[in-house]
């Protein structure tokens, strides 16, 4: 009797063993790479099955900086990436991409609680084309994927090397740091990377430096201590990390103090920076043109975090960050949309004048986007507008919200009356009688990456019916 | 003695062995990836603009005459239909109801429950699903030529199919005002007038 249990149990354990044991297809290795760099899939991993490698959906499209929702109800997982939408039910032989059906090579399986897709679903979806040379699954990224931004381009080259266009089309050669730069590329500028030792005049930068884990390789800023809010920036600076340069009131760095700290590349801006340009030129440091400012859309002023990862190879991580901000403004939208559209003046009085938002702008584009009714349609001139105060009242004067266009940091009065005792004119203002008065959160200027949230906080201003609860981190409603 | 204790001990491992085995594969194989259901999840009411007149859109839902078309729906979207749709996919059960009440034909249903009552060929239509989250891989597959959704409740499933390249037009079908202007829309689209 005993023995005959016991043959039963053996029989169960291998049973059991047997159920774990992943299948002999999945315990052939696969590393899928990018360019031929290794990409690193969390999770589940690739296997191989009639000579094709199923990846798994959901970890290889996040690595490639896809965002990925799962409708359980209909079985169907969407992938956004920037304005490219793409769905496929599970167990289906095609993915739609933009509405456009692509066959696949095999359909898509579930296996052990993963949906796996065949190699050719990254073509149809990213337009990568993929090689398997029997150990390494390769997708070829000629270039990095932008939806939105003209502002700069990031093309690869062999060995890890790419040749980056900044705002002002300069080309700067980024070669891996432990090789050598490629010879007989033109190019005006050769960067090593990852990058190690930086300088920032974009304070946005900063902040998606951070996001990227990369802020260690932050050495100098234009903006002092007191006026940080990324989390470790201030500390980095009291323990001497990061040195302030100069340019809290817009003037030129001290040029000896970053010669000292020489940085092996410095951000800057074509604004006020032109003169700065040309002495880093004739100091021999080299810098990259950030223009993200001048975006006319903020969606592609947002795709400017991907430039900054370039620097990092971290742009497929930019890419996702961006992606899962977009599927939220999209979400934000789409639930605004066809409400009725508030009058909103967004602008401030300074030193007596008054400045507005280009309604062609990434401003006057986050009105539109939002469901707002920009009443300074009609002033075009360039991104920011000053107007007369004369003006300004006749436009704004029925408003229903007024967003004051600075930090409340920077304002000497961050209230109401402060914003009267800056222009008595503000004081006949519907939106400033009714308390509909919003101005910047003081880290409005460093956070380029939670454009999502500035999307949602400023929709939830125009629309509070349909946002119950909505907590706000980039405005605050002045009291 | 010992051998009666054995058996029962070798079999209550037999038991927990297949129970757990059991119970890995089946739940593992219930649960994709991470799941993370959309927003608009039939279980959860899915965050929406206020479905109320003072909803309505601020800027008059227009149409144009004849074909090519003009509309602007209530969204503030405007849709341009080249020619007269032949093949419209109606996925909001009140809106199924209005279109079959001025004689119309979609080529899909959504579940039964969502209808007051059957729709006259229901029996041969596809049904896309609940409302509140149809299949949108079900809705492509019927290559409609313009797909009618609902304001509000329907928003990201409109914006996910205009970026699928489909006409859509979303209507109104709460409010009185608002099923009237739903109702004329609908005429005009489908030349039921």
């Amino acid at each position: 009797m005993l023995k005959k249990l016991t043959a039963i149990v053996m029989m169960a354990v291998l049973a059991v063993v047997i159920m774990f044991l992943p299948s002999p297809a999945a315990a052939a290795e696969v590393t899928v790479a990018v360019n031929w760099r290794p990409l690193s899939l969390s999770g589940p991993q690739p296997y191989v099955a009639g000579g094709i490698v199923m990846l798994p959906l959901r970890a290889a499209s996040e690595a490639l900086g896809a965002h990925v929702s799962w409708d359980g109800a209909n079985n169907n997982a969407t992938l956004l990436r920037g304005n490219n939408v793409a769905i496929i039910k599970k167990g289906g032989s095609r993915v739609y991409v933009n509405g456009t059906p692509y066959p696949l090579s095999t359909a898509s399986t579930l296996s052990y609680g993963t949906i796996y897709v065949p190699q050719d679903f990254i073509a149809a979806v990213f337009g990568f084309p993929t090689y398997y040379n029997g150990s390494v699954l390769n997708l070829q990224m000629d270039e990095l994927p932008v939806y939105y931004t003209k502002g700069f381009r990031v093309k690869y080259l062999d060995g890890g090397s790419k040749l980056v266009t900044d705002g002002e089309n300069s080309r700067l050669l980024l070669f891996p740091r432990s090789g050598a730069a490629p010879v007989g590329v033109v190019a005006d500028k050769t960067i090593p990377i990852p990058l190690r030792n930086v300088m920032t005049s974009s304070a946005g930068f900063v902040g998606v430096m951070a996001q990227l884990g990369v802020l260690d390789s932050l050495s100098a800023v234009t903006i002092s201590e007191p006026y940080w809010y990324v989390p470790g920036v201030r500390q980095a600076m009291q323990q001497g990390a990061v040195k302030y340069v100069g340019g809290d009131n817009m003037e030129a760095p001290d040029y000896e103090l970053v010669k000292a700290i020489s940085p092996e590349l410095a951000f800057v801006y074509t604004d006020n920076y032109a003169h700065v340009m040309q002495k880093f030129d004739e100091m021999g440091i080299r810098y990259a043109v950030n223009n993200e400012n001048a975006e006319a859309d903020f969606l592609a002023r947002m795709e400017w975090i991907k430039f900054v990862g370039a620097f990092y190879n971290k742009e497929l991580q930019a890419e996702k960050i961006f992606n899962d901000a977009l599927y939220n403004i999209n979400r934000t939208t789409a639930k605004v949309q066809g409400l009725n559209k508030p009058k909103v003046a967004w602008g401030l009085s300074w030193y007596g004048k008054v400045y507005v938002a280009d309604v062609n702008s990434y401003v006057g584009k986050w009105i539109s986007m939002c469901q707002g009714n920009y009443v300074f349609q009609n002033i075009k001139a360039g991104q920011d507008t000053q107007v007369s105060m004369e003006d300004f009242y006749a436009m704004a004067k029925d408003a229903d919200i007024l967003i004051y266009s600075s930090t409340t940091n920077y304002m000497n009065d961050a209230s109401i009356q402060g914003i009267i005792k800056e222009n008595p004119l503000f004081a006949d203002i519907k939106a400033v009688q009714n308390g509909q008065v919003w101005a910047y959160a003081p880290d409005w200027w460093q956070t380029l990456h939670e454009t999502d949230v500035f999307v949602e906080d400023i929709a939830a201003v125009f629309h509070p019916e349909a946002f119950g609860g909505h907590q706000y981190r980039k405005l605050v409603k002045l009291p | 003695m010992k051998r009666h204790f054995m058996s029962i001990v070798v079999l209550i491992t037999i038991l927990v062995l297949l129970a757990g085995a059991w119970f890995y594969r089946h739940i593992h194989d219930r649960i994709p990836d991470t799941p993370v259901v959309t927003a608009s999840n039939p279980e959860t009411p899915p965050d929406s603009a206020p479905e109320t007149e003072a909803a309505a859109p601020s800027e008059e839902s227009t149409i144009s005459k004849g074909f090519p078309m003009t509309i602007r729906d209530m969204m503030n979207n405007t849709v341009t239909l080249k020619q007269k749709p032949e093949k419209i996919a109606v996925i909001s059960g009140p809106l199924l109801e209005m279109f079959y009440g001025l004689g119309g034909q979609s080529i899909c249903t959504v579940n039964p429950e969502e209808l007051k009552a059957p729709l006259a060929d229901a029996g041969q239509l596809p049904s896309i699903g609940k409302a509140a989250n149809p299949d949108i891989i079900a809705i492509l597959e019927l290559e409609p030529d313009l797909v009618i959704a609902e304001a509000g409740v329907q928003n990201e499933i409109v914006t996910t199919l205009q970026k699928s390249k489909l006409q859509v037009v979303a209507l109104k079908s709460k409010g009185d005002a608002n099923r009237e202007k739903s109702l004329n829309l609908m005429k005009a689209i489908a030349g039921l007038e």
